[in-house]
Parts: structure tokens; sequence; C-alpha cells
């Protein structure tokens, strides 16, 4: 200490403040966060979606789509062709169909080498279709985009979707008012297919080398403006959901959600996002509609944080392309959908994109929806956020003033000792030296500190790239267990390995000093995660305000034993691969009700054991961070703040060494 | 007897006459100017403004039909709606949602177009500061007596007019363009309307004579589309502009109607705007200008003195005295300095 200050400068109030009420202030600043969290539901505070791009003329035009008939003959059709292809698309089909419109068709193949097992190679084949813009160069074109899903799939089937867009494709090729091209994509293997795609068109590789080879294609429209993903189950839908969630946690415009849900409602199609709707007004039920809201909100963020798109849309939105999904839910009796309503729907939805000049770029990027008509937006959640989050900034800020003071108070004591005493100057540098050398005790070991912070970290990066290792090492042993039991239990043994890091170095434990800077280098460190994250990733960024903010919190050293046990039970509840698979097992309990509780947990080991290694494949083919930034920076953090909880205080290195000298 | 009546009839008749040719000559001198020109500016582009587009060429119709030449219109369109290809019936632009008139049909002359149309130009076409070589038919080759309508449409702020999508001229650059066209003589009378939002306020700060502004909105005001066209599947046009051409589809070249009238176009029941206007730089009384003053033309006549014989005496008379009747109010040019 006492490097970049003046130890003879009187602490100001603020600092007194600052280090006397440190608990008091963070706890208040945390609660009155998370409070304001809470009301970021209430309608008092978030606003009702607007449009701010001018260019989209929503559904203005009057809608020209009569086709449904073509539609229905196609869907028989299709039912019919796909019996003869259990597990694959009926490509001779689909490319007749759009040949027939008189469209350009081209197949794109791709590969995946399956990252975890070498020599394993899937292949898969797209379908895509070219309407070129009468009347434009093609500079610019918009994607509607479906997934095939063959019989065998445990998704949903899309063939609704498939009859209307070849439709509409049918119809649209008689338009000659496109500025832009219009591509029609039918991807194989869900997500891959759209990713191998999206690739291919950008010639970019967005996972790991060699992983997704994703081919090239024979045709190109231009740069894409936008992209709509159609999920309909049936062409009798109850309601349309729109899916927004990208991948790692980006959303698309707000005017996108907008045109989609104003359009729906021009065609008197209910409207629903995340499968919710508040039925509930404001004014006359607020406690209600509040509840229902912030429950939106958090299931928007708790899917939002993984960073998993929940549809073929997610994709595009690392190429800056804005895009969603609208998935429709069957409804046997009642519904008020057939073919020419949707087909209008998509209808109007293109001709509206259609009037875009530029990428949509207008409305917001950064919000958190509490209703299907209403939005928080990032000028509002991230102040209440980093409230919360401010506090380990404060904790840090605490620990440092804390310090500063005591120098002050040291130097204040000395001074007026020797006013008091009138010591002669030979004594006062024997004193002098005295003092020293315990400042030397005291004094912080800022290279064994270096060392833990590197080795931490050091560990966290070589378990981030263990998986492949782990693999090799069972299959060299002979053992023959399933990729997901050997990495969900390999990452057990690391992690139960790594809970004696503390064991390592006795003597910096018992430092006090070092272990103070330790807790303040540390809070800062993850503070400034936290912070980053809310801007990046908003919904990982409050998972760890929320569980890992107010453990950090509670964490310091201490000589209350029984303090320091409760730390130490806290901080392991906290470790990423418990919260895995306490997150897991809840789900499953949540979904599988009533069944044995050893039923129960063999589903929640297989399922957390499956989610890990979906990350780290994910990580690899799509290029998700959440893996990486779990193992490579979460982690380490861990780590050390596990090393923090073993600090030992009750046998101060410095009262050791004073009670030495006193003998 | 009957021959006698007859010419007394033949002296009713031509005394008659007389009167009649006296009445036309008169309204001739009587109107302070000698040429109408008309400067109609759309000032902003894209898809989405195809009203702008519509509203300029529906006015450039309407002045054409009273009576002002194309040479002496100057039309400024910053885009090309057309032949956007969002356009579903390509090469037609329509004012109304039923689609009577392709107001861009036949004959119709464009000088500035797309992005010719900036302020610099604009500004150097109302005070007449072009290049030499710059074509005759694009400049505005107004003098003393050349009333010039001005109409400008697009999107405005409080103070500004946005030009394209990339500038805009303030309300204090267009005053004292006018300024300068005072002192350069180079109007006599100019009507100064402005279809967009806060249009108001870009006539605040107007300080020559002889100018009168209609605003379609106040400051703090947005002026509203009228209606969609739903086969087209945009806006096709402004309430005022709407109104206005309303009222001008019944003027025709001889109409009486004044500009006291043409204030009363789209009360606020209509127009949602409320619709200003500014006649303290304009020195003569509004219920008594006729709105073709500034919308039609001043059409050539030619006297033909000899076909009068008998009675050109008369006229000459006449002349005479029409000469004292010009209006005292009226502000007149200084002789210019190269007189000394």
């Amino acid at each position: 200490m006492g490097l970049l200050t003046d130890p003879s400068a009187e602490p100001s109030k603020f600092t007194k403040i600052l280090t006397n009420h440190n608990t008091k202030i963070n706890v208040i600043l945390y609660v009155v966060g998370a409070v304001g969290f809470c009301l970021l539901a209430h309608p008092a505070v978030n606003y009702r979606n607007y449009f701010s791009e001018n260019a989209l003329l929503p559904g203005l035009v009057h809608s020209e789509f009569r086709d449904d008939s073509s539609a229905k003959l196609y869907y028989r059709e299709l039912l019919d062709e796909m019996k003869t292809y259990d597990n694959s698309m009926p490509y001779p089909w689909l490319l007749a169909k759009f040949r027939q419109i008189g469209l350009e068709v081209y197949i794109h193949n791709f590969t995946l080498n399956y990252p975890l097992k070498r020599s394993q190679k899937f292949h898969g084949k797209n379908v895509y279709a070219i309407l070129r813009a009468p009347r434009a160069a093609s500079t610019e074109s918009l994607v509607l985009s479906v997934p095939y899903r063959p019989p065998l799939s445990i998704f949903q089937t899309t063939a609704p979707s498939i009859a209307i867009m070849i439709a509409f494709a049918k119809f649209a090729a008689k338009g000659n008012y496109w500025s832009k091209d219009l591509i029609f994509l039918i991807t194989d293997h869900e997500q891959l297919g759209a990713q191998a795609w999206i690739e291919a068109y950008y010639g970019v590789q967005c996972g790991k080398e060699g992983v997704l080879e994703h081919g090239d294609l024979e045709g190109r429209a231009g740069s894409i403006q936008a992209a709509i993903n159609l999920e309909l189950h049936d062409f009798n839908l109850r309601n349309i959901d729109v899916k927004i969630l990208g991948l790692n946690g980006q959303l698309p415009n707000l005017d996108l959600f907008n045109l989609a849900n104003k359009l729906c409602a021009k065609e008197k199609i209910p409207f629903t996002f995340r499968g919710r709707r508040n039925m509930y007004d404001y004014r006359y039920e607020p406690f209600r509609y509040w509840k229902e809201a912030l429950h939106t909100m958090m299931s928007m963020l708790g899917s939002q944080m993984s960073g998993v798109p929940d549809g073929n849309h997610g994709l595009f939105h690392r190429v800056g392309i804005q895009a969603l999904t609208l998935e429709g839910f069957s409804e046997e009796k009642g519904s008020r959908t057939d073919f020419l309503v949707l087909g209008q729907l998509v209808e109007h939805t293109f001709r509206s994109l259609n009037n875009l000049l530029e990428r949509l770029h207008q409305s917001y990027f950064f919000y958190i929806l509490s209703d299907s008509t209403r939005f928080v937006s990032i000028g509002i959640y991230t102040p209440v956020l980093i409230t919360m989050a401010s506090t380990l900034i404060l904790k840090a800020a605490g620990i440092w003033f804390t310090e500063i003071i005591k120098e002050y108070e040291k130097f204040k004591k000395k001074e007026d000792y020797f006013k008091n005493n009138k010591i002669k100057e030979t004594n006062r540098e024997i004193y002098e030296q005295v003092v020293k050398e315990q400042a030397s005790l005291e004094k912080v070991d800022y290279v064994a500190l270096g060392k833990i912070v590197l080795m931490a970290h050091t560990f966290g990066l070589l378990a981030l790239a263990s998986p492949p290792y782990l693999l090799d090492l069972m299959s060299y042993l002979g053992y023959n267990y399933s990729t997901e039991t050997t990495i969900f239990v390999g990452f057990a043994i690391i992690s139960l390995l790594l809970l004696f890091f503390p064991i390592y170095d006795g003597s910096v434990k018992k430092n006090a000093s070092t272990m103070k800077t330790m807790n303040m280098v540390i809070s800062l460190e993850l503070g400034a995660i936290v912070i980053c994250l809310l801007i990046i990733n908003v919904a990982l960024g409050v998972a760890l305000i929320f569980l890992w903010v107010p453990a950090a919190l509670f964490i310091n050293p201490t000589e209350n034993r029984r303090y320091s046990f409760l730390q130490k039970i806290t901080w392991l509840f906290v470790h990423p691969l418990v919260l895995t698979t306490v997150a897991v097992t809840i789900y499953v309990v949540a979904n599988f009700r009533g069944e044995e509780f050893e039923k129960t947990m063999g589903r929640s080991f297989q399922a957390a054991s499956q989610a890990i290694v979906y990350s780290i494949v994910d990580s690899m083919v799509y290029g998700n961070w959440f893996y990486n930034i779990c193992l490579g920076v979460f982690f380490p953090i861990w780590l050390l703040f596990w090393y923090l909880a073993f600090a030992d205080l009750s046998n101060d290195v410095v009262e050791a060494a004073k009670e030495k000298k006193n003998k | 007897m009957k021959n006698f009546t007859s010419f007394l009839l033949l002296i009713l008749f031509n005394y008659i006459q007389c009167d009649d040719n006296k009445l036309v000559v008169e309204n001739f001198f009587k109107k302070g100017h000698t040429n109408n020109w008309a400067v109609l500016v759309d000032t902003s582009r894209f898809w989405f403004n195809y009203r702008h587009i519509a509203n300029v060429l529906s006015i450039y119709h309407s002045v054409k039909r009273l009576g002002i030449p194309d040479s002496q219109i100057i039309l400024m369109l910053a885009d090309d709606m057309a032949c956007n290809p969002r356009n579903p019936r390509p090469a037609t632009v329509f004012n109304n949602a039923n689609q009577h008139i392709n107001v861009y049909g036949e004959d119709v002359e464009v000088d500035f177009r797309g992005y010719e149309v900036t302020v610099e130009n604009f500004v150097r076409l109302l005070v007449g500061r072009f290049p030499e070589e710059f074509p005759q038919s694009k400049k505005l080759m107004t003098d003393e007596g050349s009333n010039i309508l001005v109409y400008l449409t697009g999107h405005g702020g409080d103070g500004f007019l946005k030009f394209q999508d990339s500038e805009e001229i303030t309300n204090q650059e267009l005053a004292d363009a006018f300024e300068q066209m005072w002192q350069k003589r180079r109007y006599n009378e100019i009507l100064f309307m402005i279809d967009t939002c806060q249009a108001a306020s870009m006539y605040e700060r107007f300080y020559s004579p002889n100018i009168f502004a209609i605003a379609s909105s106040l400051v703090g005001e947005d002026s509203l589309s009228h209606h969609v066209d739903s086969s087209i599947g945009v806006y096709i046009i402004d309430r005022y502009t709407y109104y206005v051409l309303d009222f001008l589809e019944k003027i025709h070249m001889d109409s009486k109607n004044t500009l006291a009238e043409f204030l009363k176009i789209c009360p606020k029941k209509q127009c949602i705007s409320t619709v200003g206007h500014r006649s303290d730089l304009f020195r003569r009384d509004i219920s008594k200008v006729p709105v073709t003053d500034f919308f039609g033309s001043v059409r050539p006549i030619s006297l033909l003195w000899d076909t009068f014989n008998g009675t050109i005496s008369i006229i000459k008379e006449k002349k005479l005295k029409i000469e004292k009747l010009k209006t005292a109010k009226k502000y007149y040019y200084v002789p210019s300095l190269d007189s000394f």
C-alpha cells in the first residue's frame, strides 16, 4: 500500500462511510437493484412496442394471395411423397415443384465431422430456390426458410410450412414489385443445415476449423436483408408463437418482432411470445398482470442464457441478418386460420420487408420482452442490473480503502508517539527499524498471489480443452462408455481434484494482507465480467448476478470457523457443474412428475451429461461461447474464490512473528 | 324608324363592347405582375415517401392547367417513384387511391431530379447564381414583374426542411435567399406554400417584402397523410395538398376566388394539423387577390390596335386613366446604382 496514495493524507468522509458501512451499503444496493429488476415488468417502467422504421409500411398493401387451393394440393402431394422417404427429404419432388414455378433451384451439400469422435461423419443436403427480382439488380435478398422434418424426426412436422412456402413462391413469381431477390430455403438436419448454408453463402467458418464443412453454393442472390423461418405444424392454428432468441443470446431488431406482431394481428391470428400472452389488463388487475409479465421476462432470460438459438433464425443474427421464427401450433376445432390466411401472412410479411431500404437498424437490438406487446429497453434494465453488480466493485473498494485508512492511522500513531515522548534521534531510528520489520511481515506477497491467479486460469483453460483427451483416454483404457458419460464423469473428477487446489502453498493462506488483496482482485474480476456480460448477453449476466454475486459477496476471509464452513458450502453449491446438474434436475422433475426417484435421477444424470456434450458440440460447430466462458472464465474465478474461502486467519503470521519476537 | 332603332342598337352595342374591352384591359394592367413562375420542390426520396412526389406532381399539373407554361415551371423531384422496382404499376405515379389520373404520365418536364435536388441547387436556383453554361430551361429567369409560386414538400422539423437524406435547409437560409431575390429584383410577389411537419417554422424568419406564406402545420404539429392506396401499398398523398387540389380543381383561368378563400382550405377537422399563414409582409388585401395571380399565369395578350379603327381614341383615353389607378401601398424599386 501507499504506492499511489499518500499515507499522510486524511481519508475523506466518503471513504470512511464506504469502509465502515461496506456490508450495509452492498446489501442495500443489491436489494434495491433486485426490487428494481422485478419492477421492470411493470408497465410504468417499460414501453409499448412501436415501429421505428418508416420504410416497412406494415400491412398497407392489399393482399393478393388467393391460391390456397394449390397450397392444399402441395400439402397432400408432400405428405404422399414423405411416406417414401423415412429419414431424408423428397428431393426430386421439391426440385420439380420449384422448377415448375420457374425458379432457379440448387442443392447444397455439407458435411459434419463429429468433433468428439473422429471418423464419424454426417452428410446433409439443403434445397434452395431463388426468385430474381424482375425490375431490380440482384443486390439484395430476403430469405424464407423452413427446416425439413422427415417422418422419423422427433420434432413436430413442418410439412404445412413447406406447402405454404411453395404456394407463396408460385404466387410471388408473378409479382412485378419485388425489389429484392427471394430465397426459399429448405434446410436439412435442423440448425446444422441452416448454419452450413449461411457459412457457405458468406464463405466463412464460425465454429472450429474442419468440423462443419459447409461446401459451396452454386447460386447466390444479393446481400440478405432479413430472414423469416416458418415452423407451422398445421394449417389450422391455435396461435403463432414468435421465437427470437439467437446464437449467444443475440436478438433480432425489435422492428422485425413488431412487424410479425402487427401482421398477425391484421390476419387476426392469436400471437404469443414464449407461448404466453398476458390476458390481464394492468389497469384493473395490476398485480396479476405484473406477475405474468415477470414470468414472461424470466422465461425469456432463462432460455437466452445458454446462447442456444430456439430456431433456425438464430443463426442468421451473427452475420447481421435480422431473423425470427414463426411457429404455429395446431388446433383441431375452432381455428381461425387456413392456408389462405397463412399465405396472406407470409405475403404481407414479405411485401413489407420488400419495402426496406437498408437493413433493419432503427429499433432496439437489446431488450427484454415482458409481454408480446411490451418491452424493457437496455437503457432501463442496465442501470438496475449494474446497481446489483456494482456491489462487487464496492466490496473491492471497501477493502482497498480499509487498508489506506489503516496506513494513515499507523502513520498518525507513530507521529503522535514521537511528539508525546520526544524520543531522541538515535532511538527513533531503532524504532523505525522495528516498525519496518513488522511491515515487511504484513507486506502483500504479490508473486504468490500472481501464481495462484495464473494457476487457476490455467486449470480452467486445461479443463476447457480436455474433452477430446478424456475421450481418447477412455478408449485407450479400453472402457466403452458413451461420450456423454465419459465427459460428465471426467469433468466431475477434474472438479473433485481441483477441490484440493487450496492445499497449495499454506503460508500464503495465512497472510492476511495477501488474502485481502486477493479478495479485492477477484471481486473486481468477477464484477468486471458480470458488467461486460450484461452488454453481450444480458441473460447470462442476470444469472450471474442472481447466483454468483451474492455468494461472492458472502465470501470473506474470517477467523470464525463456523462462518468459514458456511462460506465453503455456499460456494460449493454454485460450482458450474453443480448448478448445471441442479438446473437440469429441476427441469426433469418439473417435466416428468410422478416418476420414481431412481428413474428421475437417472434421467436427470443423462440429461445433464447430454446438456454438457451439446454445449461442447455447439461451441465447436456454431461458435457458441457458453461452454468456453463457463470453463475458461467462470471456473477459474470459482477456483479463486474457493481458495479464498480457505484463508486461514486464525493463526496470523504477523501475530506469530510478534509472539516470536516477544519471547 | 326601323333604321333609327337599329342605329341606336348599334351605338348601344358598340358602347357595351367598348365597356367590355375597357374592363379586360383594365384588369390586365391592374395586375402588378407581368409574368408567372412556379418552383415546385419535392425534397425527400425513398419509396415510403411516395406521397411527396405525388403532392408535387399534382400541384404541377394544377398550375399547368391554369396556364403557367412548362418553360416557367421549375420542377424538382428527389426520387423516381415511377421506376422504383417496388411500384406494382411501373411508370406511373398516382395521387389518389382511385387511380384516375397518372400524374407522371405524358407531358411532365422534370428540371432537377434525383441527387440533383440539393440545398445548393435550390438556393442557386432562387437567387439565379448558376454558371453561364447551365441550361436556360433549368434557370429561374424571373424579373421584377414576376409572381412566383414556391411549393415545397418533404420532411421538416422546427426550423429546417430535410433534403434527400443527407442535408437540410434552415428557415434563415431560405429567408436570406428570398431577400437576395428581392434585392436582385427577381420577383414582384411570392406565394410560399409548404407541406411538411412543423411547416410554419420555415416562414418565421422571412423579412423580404411581398411574400405571402402558407404552411400546412404550425410549429409542434405534424402534417399527416390523407389516405393509403392499398394496391400500391403506400400513403399516396398528404392531407393539406389533397384539399388544396380539391380547391384548385374548381378553379379555372378566369375564376375570381381569392387568397382569403384559399386560406380557408383544410380546417383542423380535415387536416388534423392547423394551416398557418403569414401576411404581414404582403402588401395587398388578400380578400381581393385572386389565387390565379399565383397559380395561374398572365396570358400574353397583344392588343391589335388597327382593327379598332373607330374606337381607338376611347381606349387611349381609358389607358391614361388606368395609369393613375395603380395601388399606392405597394413597394417599388429604387433606381439602381448604375444610373448615376
